[in-house]
């Protein structure tokens, strides 16, 4: 129950976690060329980059050249980078911006240049020239984002129950609720719907639903983001030498909670040939550095995005 | 026999994409390509079949070169040169050299073209002066739900296509009903493709392990033959028809 709770108060943090974005039109759309007001927003790491288009849009209204784009027109570049709207803001965030996440080790007031820099992330909305090779258009009525979202949630339930049933048989008001609770982000709504979907917590997940997200290299001139996703049971036969400090009460005998330093180990020996320490990277998640003695699924539970996954994104160190 | 059926490990999808272009007809204007998750092959060629280092990840399907007509049916642009419509459906059309190079050239277009063999790509497209579509389909394997998914990129000579042109131009008449009825969107949708991160059509993969598990069962059943049988599923609903030629190799007949 104690478990729950923290649980709890942890996803409460996430879910009020913001970024402060400043935003300005792209130069060559603008009658006032790079002399355009930004615009400036703290914005919740689990909502999505169109759900401020309609303001931007009312915004920028006066300085547009091309005065009759739409709100759905609207898309964002970092660096020139188009960012792709279906990932959540915080995970575009961790992957691009370059901030050194936090850590229990890195003390406050300590902040090196670099990090001070990253913050407010500083973005570039366009409301023309729609980048078709990178990405999907999205619509006036926000059905492409809608169902983006469920795709996703879909295949995040899938790997939790190992049926497709659960989400499938979510009523037609509450699919479409879980959605409005996230692009809203309104956590009791949220968590109302996505209770009936989630298996208890005396029950544990199938699979876990985690992705991650594999440095881009510095040079890289088309950043194509390499990710990479595996089945990912929340228990693993335990491995002779550490069972007896990692066997926990939850577990069953010969078997001990699959964390976050066996899955980096296990999906990539190079960059974490430790169990147990980050030695030449670190994961990342929601801005932070995740312990890697978390139990995977105790992470999905607690710091999901709304779509059920949890994002990792990999840092290297030094 | 499959050890998972009615979904596919890594090895087995391994196996049957590999499978799957070697029982592919070396004729006709349409070609295969195994990719790897390490880099794309330099070049191509009419009966590509490319190994690489690393895993094999999925295997393309180049072919189907399209013309808009007035009564905006699609018709393969090869009609006026030999196959009849009646038989499009088993027969792969057959294309001429410079219409396989367009082909090719759009293909290769977004990458490296210095190395592709006699190509020109802006050339070859501003010859041809009617609108045209291009499809290219692509098999993954779903890490999510283990089983394959059929990608697909339009290509137009015209303005980007979304999914109003799918329905429109790719989804065969009976299909487009009950497509539509299902998800959010139906049951394609405008997504990612996995390896290249561009924009890609899919259908919906979550499910296709009920399908397959109604059509097939694990006794009888090799890689290649579920790869087969799920091609017949899921192609035909997105205009993708397996050619004749492909049962016709000696006792791989999946009936």
């Amino acid at each position: 129950m104690e478990t729950q709770t923290s649980l709890l108060s942890i996803q409460k943090s996430i879910w009020d976690g913001r970024i402060p974005l400043q935003i300005v039109l792209a130069p060559s759309e603008s009658r006032t060329y790079d002399q355009t007001d930004p615009y400036l927003i703290a914005s919740p790491r689990v909502s999505y980059l169109p759900s401020l288009l309609p303001k931007l849009r009312a915004f920028f209204s006066s300085s547009l050249i091309e005065p009759n784009s739409q709100p759905h027109d609207g898309w964002f570049a970092f660096e020139g980078v188009p960012l792709k709207w279906h990932y959540p803001i915080g995970l575009l965030f961790d992957l691009y911006a370059g901030a050194d996440p936090a850590s229990k080790t890195s003390t406050r007031g300590d902040d090196s240049p670099e990090a001070e820099s990253a913050l407010p992330w500083r973005l570039t909305v366009h409301f023309s020239d729609w980048p078709d090779e990178d990405l999907v258009r999205l619509d006036a009525d926000g059905m492409v984002m809608n169902d983006a979202f469920i795709n996703s949630v879909k295949e995040a339930d899938f790997l939790r129950n190992g049926t497709a049933k659960g989400i499938m048989s979510l009523s037609k008001e509450d699919t479409f609720g879980l959605w409005k609770a996230v692009e809203g982000v309104d956590l009791p709504a949220f968590q109302r719907i996505s209770n009936i979907l989630l298996p208890p917590p005396s029950q544990p997940f199938r699979n876990i639903p985690i992705r991650i997200f594999l440095p881009l290299p510095p040079d890289a001139e088309s950043p194509s983001l390499k990710m990479i996703q595996s089945p990912l049971p929340p228990s693993i036969p335990t491995a002779s030498i550490q069972s007896s400090q990692l066997l926990s009460s939850r577990s069953s005998p010969g078997m001990q909670p699959q964390t976050v330093g066996t899955v980096l180990h296990t999906l990539l020996p190079n960059l974490f040939p430790s169990r147990r320490t980050p030695i030449l990277a670190k994961p990342v998640l929601h801005g932070a550095v995740l312990p890697m003695s978390a139990p995977i699924e105790e992470v999905v539970r607690s710091s999901a995005y709304g779509d059920g996954w949890a994002y990792l994104v990999i840092r290297m160190m030094g | 026999m499959l050890s998972a059926f009615p979904v596919l490990t890594v090895e087995e999808f391994d196996a049957a994409c590999r499978a799957l272009v070697e029982m592919a007809p070396k004729e006709g204007g349409w070609s295969m390509r195994l990719v790897t998750t390490v880099s794309l092959p330099s070049h191509a060629s009419t009966d590509g079949v490319f190994f690489g280092p690393g895993r094999l990840i999925g295997v393309f399907l180049f072919f189907f070169f399209f013309e808009f007509n007035s009564t905006r049916q699609m018709v393969p642009a090869s009609i006026s040169h030999n196959a009849s419509r009646r038989s499009r459906a088993n027969n792969w059309p057959i294309l001429p050299k410079r219409l396989w190079n367009m082909i090719r050239s759009a293909i290769f277009a977004s990458r490296d073209m210095s190395t592709c063999p006699d190509s020109s790509p802006q050339e070859a497209l501003i010859r041809d002066p009617s609108p045209s579509l291009h499809i290219d389909y692509n098999i993954q394997l779903s890490p999510t739900y283990r089983v394959p998914v059929l990608y697909f990129a339009l290509r137009s000579t015209h303005a980007p296509l979304g999914l109003d042109a799918v329905y429109q131009y790719v989804v065969p008449e009976q299909y487009k009903k009950e497509l539509k009825s299902v998800g959010v969107m139906g049951g394609i949708s405008f997504g990612y493709h996995p390896d290249s991160g561009a924009p890609a059509f899919f259908v919906h993969p979550c499910n296709t392990a009920n399908a397959m598990a109604h059509t097939a069962d694990a006794q009888s059943v090799t890689p290649a033959i579920y790869l087969l049988i799920w091609l017949g599923l899921v192609g035909h609903c997105v205009n993708l028809h397996v050619p004749r030629e492909f049962f016709a190799q000696d006792g791989t007949s999946p009936a």
